[in-house]
């Protein structure tokens, strides 16, 4: 697996793609450097069947990362990626995803938060079609006082496609004030599809904002019927309803 | 009046020797001249129960010796009709816990278990009148033989997991209850059960029958004195809720805090039965109990609302599971936590959709409440879902008493331990109010007990 380190120096301002300075490395770390901001996005394409990645990202005190995946792969592809994130105190990290493609996409996020006040944000959005099969695992360990994350969770699963999700939320004795929460999403639109969800909680500090929810279901009998009756078709009704539901998905 | 902490002095009829063999769930079986098929029966489960691993999840149970406990306790010769023929040291401490007072005034049936048999069995005559039967599980073995063998173990074989055949294998004591077509019997049939010796184990076993369109709550409550050595209660609870009927099971457990309470429950709804399980669990060292519902036949209901409490050296480790395998079948889980001074509770759930169980509706609810930063609290629910037409929700929080209640509380006039005893009986008031009014007003006393200190 061929790897590249980024280090991004203290106070500066960068916007990455990974498809222009990375484009064949597999594992890479992304060191955000003191009051440094970041946007990274990975936009490359793969034709291979098999790959793993595995990705590792430290923000230092007061930076800031904002990191959107936008991978694609072919439909055949089975893909593995795990990524750490790291927050120093104060800092800020945000993990947007959009899978694109892969027939078998396990995607394993560790979150830590490492530093007083750090925040991380993660949201991951699927539409899975035919045989298609997601697994997806997050961890959110608070380690520090007044730490915030939060972490959404949403496909939309047709065909036989299967959505997994396993989710932790770890909030130790000393990150009193702290606040974490966990939404898992799936909207099933067909007989064969699947979900699982597992949302765990592990709390050891009584001063905490903590929770999480988890719903599977279909469309909405009521709000379809609704836009029917104002004359929309089949098709136009469905879209705006799945965008809907993948609305707040995107910060 | 004698305090129920406190273990009662008498001398027992027959005590096992510790440990478990062969020829100990031979004894078990003898003394209780039990047919030849319920011994195989306990035989096959021992050997099921020794090639089964301890559960390497949940609560750490490495301190729990086997061979350390009394299997079987005989506490008296023969079952009482009436109050006055029981012996009175072991009267007393029924007489502590208000049961002959309940049996005047509110219930339709009273059991009392002491060790490992019924000592006390009593069904209110109107209801023997219209068939209902209520006795304890050997004697419906002997006077109920094809109603009993067509449903004992059917819910929960043996094989289940290692605790249930345990108690497969040294059953005694627990309820038989069965309700006739129609019957609704208006008022709770109630069980006591009393670990009284110590290193004793209670393996009683529970089976209710509610045939079609009838209706039964049945109440169970549990204590223990304090001892240094740790006792076991392992029971199993096996429910049958035939179509258009109807069960409640309540259970109110106040073990001491050297009880390993491992507990497995399972009830059936078919064809729109619907099933109840009001699960307050206060006491043990060790609780491991999931309380299952599997909804089998059409618009059958189930319904989980359960509290725990842990305090120091407690782990609560309870939950709940459906399993919808119908369609229109619908479910509620509500699950309520405290923990404090180190306690730790843990909810652990399973929900499962198979297919087929199309329009299946399902709501989780689990809520903990922390008072101090040594206790901890987990969530571990399981959502399995294998249809479409369904509509499954889920939600867990965690937090501790909210300062901005306590000042609306205290800003007027009320203190501040009043306003955090408040603040606790709004949080588990969706429990409460499932009970009827004599056990509501006593698990209120019991709350207030338990969090002395913690909300005054």
């Amino acid at each position: 697996m061929k790897s590249l380190t980024l280090t991004i120096p203290c106070r500066s301002t960068r916007e990455i793609k990974l498809s222009e300075c990375a484009a064949d490395a597999q594992s890479v770390e992304l060191i955000v450097g003191s009051s440094a901001q970041v946007v990274c996005i990975d936009d490359r394409e793969y034709t291979q069947d098999s790959l793993e990645f595995s990705f590792n990202c430290i923000v230092q005190k007061n930076g800031q990362l904002l990191y959107c995946d936008q991978r694609k792969f072919t439909m055949q592809a089975v893909v593995n990626s795990s990524i750490i994130f790291t927050a120093q105190q104060d800092s800020v990290i945000r993990f947007e995803q959009w899978q694109q493609g892969g027939k078998k996409v396990k995607l394993v996020i560790d979150a830590q938060l490492e530093g007083e006040r750090s925040e991380i944000d993660m949201r991951c959005g699927a539409r899975l079609t035919d045989d298609q099969k997601q697994e997806i695992s997050t961890s959110q360990l608070h380690q520090a006082p007044f730490t915030k994350s939060n972490c959404i969770i949403k496909a939309i699963v047709s065909g036989s496609a299967r959505s997994l999700y396993d989710g932790m939320i770890q909030i130790v004795k000393a990150a009193q004030k702290s606040e974490a929460f966990q939404t898992h999403k799936a909207m099933l639109m067909s007989d064969e599809a699947y979900a699982y969800a597992r949302p765990s909680l592990q709390v050891h500090a009584d001063d905490v904002q903590c929770g999480h929810g988890s719903a599977i279901g279909q469309i909405d009998d009521e709000q379809r019927d609704y836009l029917y009756a104002r004359g929309m078709d089949e098709d136009r009704v469905q879209s705006l309803l799945l965008d809907a539901f993948m609305e707040d998905l995107y910060l | 009046m004698s305090d129920i902490s406190k273990a009662s002095k008498y001398t027992a009829v027959y005590t096992a020797p510790k440990g478990l063999n062969v020829q100990i769930v031979r004894d078990i079986s003898e003394q209780k001249n039990e047919p030849a098929w319920m011994a195989s029966f306990r035989l096959k489960a021992l050997a099921l129960f020794e090639a089964k691993k301890m559960p390497t999840w949940g609560a750490d149970l490495s301190e729990l010796d086997h061979e350390d406990v009394h299997y079987y306790v005989k506490p008296v010769e023969t079952q009482s009709k009436t109050w006055e023929t029981v012996p009175e040291e072991i009267k007393k401490t029924f007489e502590a816990i208000g049961i002959p007072q309940a049996e005047r005034s509110m219930l339709a049936g009273v059991g009392a278990q002491f060790e490992s048999e019924v000592i006390y069995k009593q069904l209110k005559k109107k209801w023997a009148d219209q068939g209902v039967i209520f006795c304890d599980m050997s004697t419906a073995l002997k006077e109920h033989p094809e109603l009993f063998k067509k449903y004992f173990g059917t819910v929960i074989p043996s094989h289940d997991n290692k605790f249930a055949a345990l108690n497969s294998a040294v059953w005694s004591g627990g309820s038989f209850v069965y309700v006739p077509k129609g019957v609704k019997i208006d008022m709770p049939l109630q069980a006591y059960f009393r670990i009284n010796s110590q290193s004793m184990g209670q393996f009683e076993r529970t089976l209710i029958i509610a045939e079609p369109g009838s209706y039964v709550h049945y109440v169970e409550g549990c204590s223990a004195p304090v001892y240094k050595k740790n006792s076991l209660h392992s029971a199993v609870v096996e429910l049958i809720a035939l179509p258009g009927s109807h069960i409640r099971y309540t259970t109110i457990q106040n073990w001491s805090g050297n009880v390993y309470n491992l507990v497995t429950k399972r009830a059936v709804a078919y064809e729109d039965a619907k099933v109840e399980w009001i699960d307050g669990n206060f006491g043990s060292k060790v609780t491991m109990k999931y309380p299952c519902i599997v909804l089998k036949g059409k618009r059958a209901q189930g319904q989980v609302i359960s509290i725990a409490v842990a305090s120091k050296g407690q782990h609560q480790d309870a939950g709940a599971k459906i399993i919808h395998l119908a369609p229109y079948t619908t479910s509620n889980i509500v699950s309520k936590s405290l923990s404090k001074d180190g306690g730790h509770t843990s909810y652990r759930g399973l929900l499962k959709i198979a297919k087929g169980a199309h329009h299946s509706k399902s709501k989780i609810q689990c809520d903990a409440l922390m008072f101090d930063d040594i206790s901890q609290t987990d969530t571990y629910p399981t959502i399995d879902v294998k249809e479409q037409r369904v509509d499954i929700g889920h939600e867990a929080s965690v937090s501790k008493v909210s300062e901005e209640q306590l000042q609306y509380l205290q800003s007027r006039g009320i203190t501040e331990q009043a306003a955090r005893a408040l603040i606790v009986n709004g949080f588990i008031d969706v429990f409460v109010k499932e009970l009827p009014m004599e056990y509501a007003v006593e698990i209120n006393r019991l709350i207030a007990h338990e969090m002395e200190g913690s909300i005054g």
